[in-house]
């Protein structure tokens, strides 16, 4: 065995090239002036070409990270990226004649300090994500818990008033008015969550059907009547076109964007009038909804876009924030446009087109449709706040409603009467709505029939099909769904 | 041609690699690769004044402070980019402390104020009117679009020759 001494220093060469290969360590000694005096170690795996390593070269021009550094003060520099991409360690070490420069490799480190650096980065912007969005969303649980809380109370409020003992004294068509209006507006804020959830995770879908735009028109205006009523401002809608054309619309989601663009009109006007001009052209439907309200400043025309995004002028303004973005995603998935005008202090005008086709007016369609021959639909339900609620449902839409709320009315209304289709609901008192079915038809019933039910089991549902039901509607009914399939069953 | 050492200073994935890239390469690319140690790149630039200049241009690792290694990094610097991600607000915070840093290390050499990521919706409020003021350029730019980009290092060779 060697052993070195403080006289011996010198290391055993092979100890030194194994060293020098193992690290890919390279010495360079520079003059005073710059000048490269000689070099040691592994040079080409720095410098693969021998000619840009002479002695006639600068130091710089080997070592860009020496401009404007005094290479008289020992330096170290770790994790330098050299121009051919290896990564070194490199050492300034002054000599008394010039200075040195070592440079270790150090590639592999910086790979594993890398990959370490970048998970630690990447989670630390995930997490500044996540706070942000959880920032938002209990900012919107906070105010959409306000405005349920103010309509709620309104309508508690005055359903109070009206179980009072002394009726007298109270406005009674007052008092219902106010609860209605309230409702509508839950329902309306309920309904923008809901379809503001389904946009977020990409399940809205547009379903389109023939309809009238004066009906579309006329839910709107159902809708926003007692709101606008409230406030004392001027509602009114024009048509530019036939209002009895009949077009190729998703209604539902239509009626929810008009309805929360003259909610919105209405919120930011203290007076004056809010109006949907109506215009149809070369296959695009187009509504203008403007107000002589408030007005949007140029600057927040873009936040108001977003989510949750008010303008600031607004914030004492009721209102969960999301009507108008939602409006926007809804139109452009119906592959229209949603643009707005506004000026400060002189109102805001939205305006939303959107592509239809199959324009016909009503009035020739009704011409030769089965639809209006026979109009008349026997329900067979036994709940008995379902029942006024389901007739009132189909009245409004045109049709004339028998009732039978037992076996006996069912066969007396069926004796008396061919109805266009019969609504029977599963368990109707305590007999099977799919025997009765099946003895409707046997005893030579033609119309159709549809079972209302509370479960939609697959077995039920095959039960139905099979004892000759044409359709089923499930319980809670709603009621677009509901008038829709009778159209389209009663139109085939 | 004279050659200056100029460092681009900023917290993590504010855009500094990114703001480079497009400069050098007029490239840009969506993958966030965090950068660790330093990279250097050169670029040649003609100032208004017609005085020709070298950049090397040092890519320092993102942080929100100067830890004593890459304190070494920027000594010799004749000028800076402080970059800031106008959608993270706590970069300005951090491009703020940075600021402060480099003069207690190096003194105070003229730097360029750089609000990145202009195409993104604009979440940091404005800079502090004395972080502006110590800065001999305040811009917006996006690495993404390229806008503002060329600026930026034009400014900062202004400056730097100007002394
Ligand atoms: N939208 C947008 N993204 C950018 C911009 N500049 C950088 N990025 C992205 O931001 C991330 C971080 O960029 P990078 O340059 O690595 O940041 P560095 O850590 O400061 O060097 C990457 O995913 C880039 O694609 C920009 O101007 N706009
Ligand atoms: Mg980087």
């Amino acid at each position: 065995m060697k052993v070195m001494t403080e006289n011996d220093p010198a290391m055993s060469e092979s100890v030194h090239d194994f060293i020098v290969e193992r690290l890919n360590i390279a010495g360079f000694s520079f003059d005073t002036e710059h000048h490269l005096v000689t070099a040691d170690g592994n040079i080409e795996y720095y410098f693969p070409n021998p000619n840009t390593v002479t002695s006639d070269t600068q130091a710089t021009d080997l070592f860009p990270f020496l401009v404007g550094i005094d290479p008289t003060i020992e330096k170290e520099f770790p994790y330098i990226e050299m121009p051919n991409g290896v990564i070194v360690d490199a050492f300034i070490k002054p000599t008394g004649i010039g200075y040195d420069v070592v440079l270790i490799d150090m590639s592999l480190q910086r790979d594993k300090h890398q990959q370490v650096q970048q998970i630690a980065n990447v989670v630390s912007l995930q997490k500044d994500e996540i706070s942000a969005e959880n920032e938002a969303k209990s900012k919107f649980i906070s105010t959409f818990s306000h405005e349920l809380k103010t309509p709620l109370s309104s309508i508690l409020g005055y359903s109070e008033l009206l179980t009072e003992e002394d009726n007298a004294r109270v406005n009674i068509s007052a008092n219902a008015n106010a609860i209605h209006r309230n409702g509508i507006y839950l329902l309306n804020l309920i309904n923008n969550v809901l379809e503001q959830g389904r946009a977020d995770i990409q399940q809205t879908t547009i379903s389109t059907s023939p309809v009238k735009l004066s009906d579309l028109l006329d839910s709107v205006s159902y809708l926003v009547q007692p709101l606008a009523d409230k406030k004392k401002i001027q509602f009114s809608i024009h048509y530019g076109c036939q209002e009895d054309f009949v077009l190729v619309l998703d209604e539902q989601h239509l009626c929810q964007v008009l309805v929360n663009l003259v909610t919105n009109s209405i919120k930011f006007s203290q007076e004056g009038f809010v109006t949907i001009e109506v215009t149809y052209a070369d296959n695009e439907l187009q509504f203008i909804v403007s107000d002589t309200g408030i007005g949007i400043p140029e600057d927040e025309l873009v936040t108001i876009m977003q989510p949750f995004g008010r303008a600031k002028h607004t914030r004492h303004i009721e209102g969960a924030g999301i009507g108008l973005s939602l409006s926007n995603t809804l139109v452009t998935l119906m592959g229209g446009e949603l643009s707005i005008q506004s000026k400060l202090g002189e109102g805001t005008a939205v305006t939303v087109t959107v592509p239809t086709t199959n324009a016909v007016i009503a009035s020739d369609l009704n011409g030769d449709a089965k639809m209006n021959d026979n109009k008349q639909i026997l329900l067979a339900e036994d709940d008995e706040d379902l029942v006024p609620l389901i007739a009132y449902y189909l009245e409004e839409a045109g049709y004339d409603v028998l009732i039978a709320m037992s076996q006996s009315e069912l066969k007396a209304e069926l004796a008396n009467h061919q109805p266009a289709m019969i609504l029977m609901d599963h368990n109707f008192r305590e007999a099977d709505g799919i025997e009765l079915t099946k003895e409707v038809l046997e005893s030579g019933y033609n119309g159709k029939v549809i079972m209302l039910t509370a479960s939609s089991g697959e077995a039920i549902v095959k039960q139905a099909m099979s004892a000759g039901c044409s359709d089923f509607i499930s319980k809670p009914i709603d009621r677009e769904k509901l008038i829709t399939r009778l159209e389209e069953h009663l139109n085939d | 041609m004279i050659t200056k050492k100029i460092c681009i200073i900023g917290d993590f994935a504010v855009g500094k690699t990114s703001l480079i890239n497009r400069f050098v390469d007029n490239h840009f690319s969506e993958e966030y690769l965090t950068t660790v140690g330093v990279k250097l790149d050169t670029k040649e630039l003609v100032t208004s004044t017609g005085t020709d200049i070298k950049l090397v241009i040092w890519d320092i690792a993102g942080a929100d402070e100067l830890t004593t290694a890459k304190r070494s990094y920027i000594d010799g610097a004749s000028g800076y980019i402080l970059v800031y991600d106008i959608s993270r607000p706590k970069t300005l915070v951090s491009a703020t402390n940075l600021q402060g840093s480099v003069v207690e290390e190096i003194g105070s050499v003229p730097f360029v104020l750089v609000g990145n990521k202009n195409d993104l919706e604009a979440k940091a409020p404005e800079p502090d009117a004395d972080l502006i003021d110590k800065s001999c350029h305040q811009l917006k730019t996006s690495a993404l679009t390229g806008d503002g980009v060329a600026d930026v290092f034009q400014a900062l060779a202004e400056a730097v020759v100007a002394g």
